[in-house]
């Protein structure tokens, strides 16, 4: 925790608007780099929710996501030294995450469980679901539970390559020229990836959505 | 606008509801083991050392590119000297100067240092050695000059022609045998020295 700290306040009084998030990840990566393994912390602490979000995403199990980010950070710690700045370190950690996920799913395509998150309460609360609850007659709970499955189910019938964008686009919030450096693919092909991932999705979510 | 937004019959879109998947997160408690477990691998892959085979193979990389290097410069150095030796004046000015002394004895130094060149002095028969080579391999006192020579025109003496004959197939089988290699590489770096020590 004092490793962290000091590497904060390393570069804390460079911390101005003028230095971006990918600069910030540099200097920590940096750091890394050079023995202050400590540092990597930082890193973790940063992405490790969004990282497990995406693999969460692809692969419908709790479990089995808290594994594979795990392995992410492992792999990442790895070949950090190889790491050269080309792109940015949120770029590349997801480019590892989406390829770990990839290797695990080819892997896992026989036997298939899912196991899910709870649904924050701020977002049950939402008028989203008074919508939903309103419109199809039926009690909150279960609504919530049986769109929480519905929604994992339809995910998991995509291709992983659908997936990977309909998640990092529509559930993530990247941009298309984010997904298309990470997945290395061009901006045309995203755009064509997710515009076919959502008639699909639109076609297994009729019920909530018509 | 909120309004409409709380409308009962507004349609759900898609992107709302993949929207919902966003509030799908793990709980503090989660997140402490998370760190826990992450923490251990990571020591784990700080101490782990690599399977034998991995061993293996880096330690053979590390010779291979070691051998390399040092059998790469050792040619650029070789090289280097070696051209600087055979294009340098200083060495072309002792050539010079030996090919001078040479045809004052009626001698013709070879100005290439080719085995055929060498290995050409067994071919030589007695009647083609003129009669003041011998005077010259008597007065000179550098041996290699004489493996590089040839016989410029015929000679009358028959003794001369014996004695000589006799010398210089000796000398010339001496040479055919086992010294033309090294005399062919080095016939020019008898010229310089530093050359000759590298050749040997």
């Amino acid at each position: 925790m004092a490793t962290i700290r000091s590497v904060t306040d390393a570069y804390a009084p460079t911390q101005d608007a003028a230095v971006s998030e990918r600069d910030l990840d540099w200097v920590i990566v940096q750091k890394v780099q050079a023995g202050n393994v400590g540092a990597f912390d930082l890193l973790v602490q940063k992405y490790r929710e969004k990282i497990f979000s995406v693999i969460y995403n692809m692969t419908s199990n709790r479990e089995d996501a808290s594994d594979l980010t795990q392995d992410t950070f492992i792999k990442a710690f790895q070949a950090i030294g190889r790491f050269k700045g080309k792109s940015s370190f949120f770029t590349w950690i997801y480019r590892i995450a989406i390829n770990t996920s990839m290797t695990f799913l080819k892997k896992r395509s026989r036997r298939r469980y899912i196991s899910y998150e709870k649904i924050d309460e701020e977002v049950s609360n939402s008028e989203i679901f008074e919508r939903l609850t309103a419109k199809n007659q039926t009690e909150k709970g279960a609504l919530i539970q049986e769109l929480q499955e519905k929604l994992n189910d339809s995910l998991q019938k995509l291709s992983p390559k659908h997936r990977t964008v309909v998640v990092l686009h529509e559930i993530e919030g990247l941009e298309h020229a984010e997904i298309a450096e990470i997945t290395k693919t061009s901006v045309g092909t995203v755009r064509s990836r997710l515009h076919y991932a959502k008639q699909q999705l639109q076609s297994y979510l009729q019920d909530y959505i018509a | 606008m909120a309004d409409q937004q709380n409308d009962p019959q507004k349609k759900v879109s898609l992107e709302e509801l993949l929207r919902v998947k966003r509030s799908e997160r793990p709980d503090q408690a989660f997140w402490g083991q998370f760190d826990r477990e992450l923490h251990q691998r990571m020591l784990q892959t700080l101490v782990k050392k690599d399977p034998w085979y991995v061993q293996v193979m880096r330690g053979l990389r590390g010779r291979i590119a070691q051998t390399a290097t040092v059998s790469g410069l050792a040619a650029l150095l070789l090289l280097t000297v070696g051209r600087s030796v055979i294009f340098s004046p200083a060495g072309s000015a002792q050539m010079a100067e030996i090919s001078q002394e040479s045809s004052d004895f009626g001698i013709e130094v070879a100005s290439s240092p080719e085995v055929q060149k060498v290995d050409g002095i067994s071919n030589l028969s007695s009647e083609s050695i003129a009669p003041n080579v011998m005077a010259a391999i008597e007065s000179s006192s550098r041996d290699y000059q004489m493996m590089a020579i040839e016989g410029k025109s015929a000679a009358s003496d028959a003794g001369l022609k014996r004695d000589f004959a006799l010398d210089s197939l000796h000398v010339a089988s001496y040479d055919s045998t086992a010294y033309s290699g090294d005399v062919a590489s080095s016939s020019l770096s008898f010229v310089n020295t530093g050359v000759a020590s590298l050749v040997y």
